[in-house]
């Protein structure tokens, strides 16, 4: 029946139980919504990485890895001392810079863009899937994310502009966005005259046949100028900027929302508990403990933060819906481990709002109610 | 009830005293105050304002703490108990009967009683029973489901009786338990606690300004000052007033009337007005009732 007193006081006291489920709604939705949406930018950074069929890239030493802060340059003929290191299945050159694509034959708007050569043959290097038409482009066609293809109106047959070469739009690619930018690929050969590179090739990625740390370091040893990554540490590489520029902000915004959400359901059952004192003295007086009343306080708290929880993951499902629906660069990633850790900092928020309301409930003298 | 069980004292007090304040502006609220209580006995204790009744009952309830002197309720001296055992004998050895009702505003009355009994450990649905059932005794079956808010006065009261007697508790402690209650709503009550007294042996010691219920009580006590007297009812001169027919005490009476020699009490200036206006006719009526 306690639970009967903090179940009552909440649901016959209906705004009061809206204002604290409200609260803790308001704390979850905020801190679920930007975890997701960390999450989402984490993976779509990474997606393309994670999806090349190869167990190793190799780029020039001194290359800190990331594809939008640094220019691997390697000669064309460094393929062959790569293969002939021992555990090394395949090797197959990959081209890559940031690049203006002009849409409408280049008539159009000017965007940046992460063009990609890869070897038409193997299609490694390719999108991580299709959306429709081609996955692996021909001599003279582009494969456009879906992100780029949307915000820029490209549909499959158009033709786009690429470094003064023409090329038509023959797939439209998922996983290929990573939020600041988008990856385009075509066929090596078009990749360097687009690019102007000559005998330049950015990255080598690597198949092998052993354990790839031991390969990458194979290749380190005996490939001069080289420096591999395992796919992990690539996909880290490119992440890095992301978890560095974002984390804090994101730490900053759900440290806010767990303090409003902590400080809205605190001094509601705060104010609820000043009001009901008299009725706490009463039950007091007639032989409640205050370890009992603060179960009382603690229920109450933890019934609306629970209400609080189940109201702001629904809401944060539905608005991660929607954002997607309306902005499809904002992918948000939400998984059962979230809904977990936002349920431990709401049990935390609980536990913190309830110490407030306890300290009128312990001082309260039970012969007061005598007195009125 | 027997009268080995009658002859218990389910609340004992033994010299106790207690001050507030320090210095010159130290004030005994209780001095050395003796008496108690058996089973099937209802003692009133009455007293100026600020002579220390409600300390007295607070001292008796386990709320509060007595400077000196010892305090048994129901066989247990809670002047000797820890401070944390103290809501368990007001839970299980004490019933509380407050001016207002103090009902809890968001619980039926079944749960107003109900929550009183399950702290006490027993199971959900005993307890629902044993509230419906004490409820029923006290006439509000047909009120269970309704919240504090829902209901009048006396009826309130009545379920608060029930709160009091959820654990059981030999002991009842009333604290002016008709002050708010209309003449009709103040008797009922008046009644109940003679019954709960008389038939079910519990103790009862309520303090009261109500001369109503000196009808029912065995003893009355006298706290003036801090000092404790015996005041038998039957030591206290009463009277009929004429016009509204309420007992008084002669004592405290608003006014008097002389009319063909004989005198009249009035409890209120408002019904000696009345009597002045036509005291014929509250004579004759007098005359009548008599």
């Amino acid at each position: 029946m306690r639970g009967g007193i903090a179940w009552r006081n909440l649901t016959r006291e209906r705004t009061r139980l809206a204002i604290s489920v409200g609260g803790v709604a308001f704390a979850v939705l905020l801190i679920l919504l930007l975890r997701g949406l960390y999450s989402g930018f984490l993976d779509q950074a990474t997606e393309y990485v994670r999806s090349v069929d190869a167990e190793l890239w190799v780029a020039q030493a001194g290359t800190p890895g990331d594809f939008s802060h640094s220019v691997s340059l390697q000669p064309p003929e460094r393929a062959d001392a790569i293969r002939d290191v021992q555990g090394v299945r395949r090797v197959t050159p990959l081209l890559g810079r940031r690049v203006q694509l002009g849409a409408n034959a280049g008539g159009g708007e000017h965007v940046d863009v992460y063009l990609l050569g890869i070897e038409p043959s193997t299609g490694i290097g390719g999108p991580p899937e299709v959306e429709n038409g081609r996955r692996v482009p021909r001599a003279g066609e582009i494969v456009v994310d879906r992100v780029l293809a949307e915000n820029q109106g490209l549909e499959h047959g158009d033709i786009v502009e690429v470094g003064g070469v023409r090329l038509r739009v023959s797939g439209i690619a998922r996983g290929g966005n990573t939020i600041v930018s988008q990856f385009a690929w075509t066929t090596t050969d078009d990749a360097a005259r687009a690019l102007g590179f000559r005998d330049v090739v950015n990255y080598f990625l690597v198949e092998t046949a052993d354990s790839p740390p031991k390969v990458a370091a194979a290749i380190s040893r005996s490939v001069p100028g080289t420096r591999s990554f395992t796919k992990e540490e690539f996909a880290d590489a490119n992440t890095e900027i992301i978890t560095e520029s974002f984390l804090p902000i994101i730490l900053v915004l759900v440290l806010i929302a767990f303090a409003i959400g902590t400080a809205v359901i605190g001094l509601t059952i705060y104010t609820a508990t000043l009001e009901k004192r008299r009725e706490y003295g009463v039950l007091k007086a007639i032989g409640f403990s205050n370890r009992r009343l603060y179960g009382v306080v603690w229920q109450q708290t933890l019934i609306a933060t629970v209400i609080g929880l189940a109201v702001g993951v629904g809401l944060t499902w539905v608005l991660a819906a929607l954002i997607e629906d309306l902005l499809p660069s904002f992918v948000v990633t939400l998984g059962a481990s979230d809904v977990a850790l936002v349920a431990a900092v709401s049990g935390a928020m609980a536990l913190l709002a309830s110490f407030l309301p306890m300290r009128p409930v312990a001082r309260l003298d039970p012969a007061q109610v005598f007195r009125v | 009830m027997s009268d080995a069980t009658r002859d218990v004292a389910a609340l004992k007090v033994e010299d106790v005293t207690k001050t507030y304040g320090e210095g010159d502006a130290v004030v005994t609220a209780v001095a050395g105050a003796s008496f108690s209580v058996v089973r099937g006995e209802i003692v009133l204790v009455q007293g100026p304002s600020g002579s220390g009744k409600t300390t007295l009952l607070a001292m008796c309830g386990a709320l509060l703490r007595p400077d000196a002197g010892r305090i048994w309720v129901d066989g247990v001296e809670v002047t000797a108990q820890p401070e944390r055992r103290l809501p368990e004998v007001r839970l299980r050895r004490v019933g509380f009967v407050f001016q207002a009702a103090n009902l809890l505003a968001n619980l039926s009355a079944l749960e107003n009683v109900q929550v009183v009994i399950e702290a006490a450990g027993a199971k959900r649905q005993d307890a629902s029973r044993r509230a419906r059932d004490l409820l029923s005794q006290l006439r509000l079956a047909d009120r269970l489901d309704s919240l504090p808010r829902q209901l009048s006065g006396g009826e309130a009261q009545r379920v608060a009786i029930a709160r009091a007697l959820a654990n059981d508790a030999p002991v009842l402690l009333a604290d002016e338990p008709t002050a708010n209650l209309d003449s009709r709503a103040g008797y009922q009550l008046m009644h109940t606690l003679e019954l709960l007294a008389k038939e079910e042996g519990r103790a009862v010691l309520a303090v009261t300004h109500d001369h109503r219920v000196e009808d029912v009580a065995d003893r009355v006590l006298w706290l003036e000052d801090g000092h404790l007297a015996d005041r038998p009812p039957s030591v206290t001169e009463t009277a009929r007033d004429p016009v509204c027919g309420m007992t008084i005490s002669v004592e405290r009476a608003a006014a008097s009337r002389v009319v063909r020699d004989r005198s009249y009490m009035f409890c209120s200036e408002i019904c000696v007005d009345r009597f002045d206006a036509d005291p014929a006719r509250f004579i004759d009526q007098e005359a009548d009732s008599e």
